[in-house]
């Protein structure tokens, strides 16, 4: 139950902390587009007003150079028109003058007065100065040709040349402020883009300092994933040992048990049991006087404890073999395939070699029950006429291989209790267990085990029994 | 007459009264020294040099097979008689490469012991005919199984009889006295045997004479 909260609550977490750096990443890349979007805004404002401003400037130039020069122009006709003797000509620069008239007029409508108040003014005065100027001129073109001939040359030279002249300046100083205008316009450019400057500046800046929150946070989380992860990774690792050692030891339990009822069997039961075999001897030997039927039924009874003690050897040898404590692994081993040899029929050879004297009690009845097992196996499913077992100790390793001829099976079955148990047999004393077996080809059982720095100070001779 | 100086050696105290009760009936024994595990009896053997030590195979701190090792290895002239619960040919095998020349079963040890003690005293082999049975009996199943021809056959009559000799645990010296041949002549037929029959050491003749039936030692005593 407890473990059920905890994980419900390490879920909780989970799902806040994940919709945190969900958030935080949605609000970066939220502030990535909006700056972005408002940049390109920014700049397409930008391009598009200086574009604008450079038309106009560029337009309101080129009229006022027309200007001028139809100012120039009319000048001109003026004084032909006043000093040209013969009347068709004359008529003809009035002409000209009336169409240069009309060309200003028309020029003077286009060109809008500039947005800025001095420049509207100084439009104003251009306006007022070349309506004076017309007005000036008005009267002079109703004049006949003596009119003309004795006042043309003076009204020409007082009147007519100043006006266009100041005419003229007030069209170079429009001129001079559309330049201003255009100056004044460029700084108001250049302060656009410096705040679209600091515009952007702010939004990395702010950007990157969430970013770098986010990579913060997120790293925070991984680590402690990882570390969560490392946790679990250890706590199976540490179970599975668990339960290796907890194998291992209900296996040495068992073996310890075994061997307890084996030796009290032979101790306990078998020895008192010889005692009761003297004893009855003893009766024997007493009863000699007696009738024939009373000695009779003590040798009955001896008998009968001779069959007790015989069972009960066997029985003790069946829990555990005691050559194993008396002679040896090697010698437990050709026992063992004697004894199964003997019943089932089947040809066993055991062939030790190097065996030390002083292996360790785990590792003998390890690969005795090994062995064992791998023998029953044989017998039970193998149907095979011969076995070879080979036991050798070197490189403070010991190995056995048990190979027999009998049918064999398909290579990947894991199956039964007896492999698993071998199995973890060998695992139990860090060893390895290698099965390998191909239908018609037999089984090999290869097991092998390290063995402490300590053994093998002592080494057995070969020993080999037919 | 001498009495015969008997060692007893048995974990189980009950055993060893038992023993004792068996052995003290005969006349001219005497037992001088009881040990309860292995390195008692060796260091029992030591102080007390009896003629025959009786040695149960197991028991504790140092077994009976390495107590008999140890013994037969320091003072030869003590005759050692393994007394035991199993009649494994491994057992009896192992027995005999630690120098016992006697392999008593504890389930006739009451019939057996006396006429043991008595032939290690005067220098022969003495085995359990139980045990001989079972030896001869594996080793026909043997023969029948591996379907060899059995080796006996090779011996001449002259080795057949000096394997008996051999076996029974005569010296050559005794042989060549009781054949009335040279004692070079003897351990010539022994090298013979040896070759004939892969045999590598003492133990492995003794064994295979004990099949074979060749000495029958043990003759049960009836009531």
């Amino acid at each position: 139950m407890a473990a059920n909260a905890h994980a419900r609550q390490t879920a909780r977490r989970f799902l806040t902390t994940r919709m945190a750096l969900a958030l935080g990443l949605g609000v970066l890349l939220t502030l990535l587009v909006l700056s972005g979007i408002n940049a390109v805004l920014a700049i397409s404002r930008l391009q598009s007003s200086n574009e604008n401003i450079l038309q106009e400037f560029l337009a309101r130039q080129t009229r006022l150079d027309e200007l001028r020069s139809a100012i120039y122009l009319s000048g001109t006709y003026v004084r032909d028109y006043l000093l040209e003797p013969d009347p068709t000509r004359a008529e003809q620069s009035r002409a000209a003058l009336l169409d240069t008239h009309r060309q200003i007029q028309s020029l003077l409508s286009q060109t809008a007065p500039g947005p800025n108040p001095s420049g509207r003014a100084m439009y104003e005065a251009l306006n007022h100065e070349i309506a004076d100027y017309w007005r000036t001129l008005d009267p002079v073109l109703a004049w006949n040709a003596q009119q003309r001939h004795r006042q043309g040359y003076r009204f020409l030279h007082d009147d007519v040349l100043p006006r266009r002249s100041s005419t003229l300046g007030i069209a170079d100083t429009i001129a001079s402020v559309n330049q201003q205008q255009l100056v004044e316009r460029d700084h108001r450019l250049f302060q656009m883009f410096f705040g679209l400057r600091n515009q952007l500046t702010t939004a990395v800046i702010v950007m990157f300092l969430c970013g770098l929150g986010l990579a913060f946070a997120t790293a925070l989380h991984i680590l402690r994933l990882e570390g969560q992860t490392m946790a679990h990774l250890k706590e199976v690792t540490n179970a599975r040992q668990e339960l290796r050692n907890l194998s291992a030891r209900l296996v040495e339990t068992q073996e310890n048990e075994r061997k307890n009822i084996s030796r009290d069997l032979h101790d306990a039961v078998g020895q008192s049991m010889s005692a009761v075999q003297f004893e009855l001897h003893d009766l024997g030997v007493a009863l000699a006087p007696y009738p024939g039927a009373l000695r009779a039924r003590v040798d009955r009874i001896r008998e009968l404890v001779e069959s007790s003690v015989a069972m009960v050897r066997n029985m003790a040898l069946l829990l555990r073999p005691s050559m194993l404590d008396d002679l040896g692994l090697a010698a437990a081993l050709e026992w063992q395939a004697n004894q199964i040899s003997r019943s089932t029929g089947v040809r066993i050879n055991v062939a030790a070699e190097a065996v030390p004297n002083d292996l360790p009690e785990e590792h003998k009845i390890c690969v005795f029950r090994i062995v064992q097992e791998a023998l029953n196996n044989v017998c039970r499913h193998a149907r095979a006429s011969s076995v070879e077992i080979a036991l050798r100790a070197a490189d403070s390793r010991i190995s056995v291989v048990i190979r027999d001829d009998g049918r064999g099976f398909r290579a990947p079955r894991t199956g039964g209790l007896g492999l698993i148990g071998m199995q973890e047999r060998a695992d139990s004393l860090g060893g390895s267990l290698l099965v390998s077996s191909e239908p018609g080809q037999g089984t090999t059982i290869q097991v092998t085990l390290p063995l402490p720095r300590s053994v093998g100070g002592l080494r057995a001779t070969a020993e080999s029994m037919a | 007459m001498r009495p015969v100086r008997i060692l007893i050696a048995d974990d189980h105290a009950i055993i060893r009264s038992g023993l004792r009760a068996l052995l003290a009936h005969e006349s001219g024994f005497e037992i001088v020294a009881e040990a309860a595990d292995g390195r008692e009896a060796v260091e029992l053997a030591e102080r007390e040099l009896p003629h025959v030590a009786i040695l149960d195979i197991s028991m504790p701190i140092l077994n009976g097979l390495e107590a008999a090792r140890q013994i037969s290895g320091k003072l030869h002239e003590i005759q050692i008689a393994m007394l035991t619960m199993h009649a494994d040919e491994c057992y009896l095998l192992n027995a005999l490469k630690a120098g016992a020349r006697g392999y008593v079963l504890k389930s006739s040890a009451e019939f057996e012991i006396v006429e043991a003690v008595r032939a290690l005293s005067q220098g022969k082999a003495y085995f359990s005919p139980k045990v001989s049975k079972v030896l001869a009996d594996e080793y026909m199943r043997y023969l029948e199984a591996q379907q060899v021809e059995d080796s006996y056959d090779l011996l001449t009559s002259r080795e057949r009889q000096i394997l008996q000799l051999l076996a029974e645990g005569h010296s050559n010296k005794d042989i060549a006295n009781i054949l009335n041949l040279s004692a070079t002549t003897v351990i010539c037929h022994r090298q013979h045997i040896f070759q004939k029959l892969n045999f590598h050491s003492l133990a492995d003749l003794i064994l295979y004479a004990i099949r074979k039936g060749v000495i029958i030692s043990g003759q049960s005593v009836a009531i």
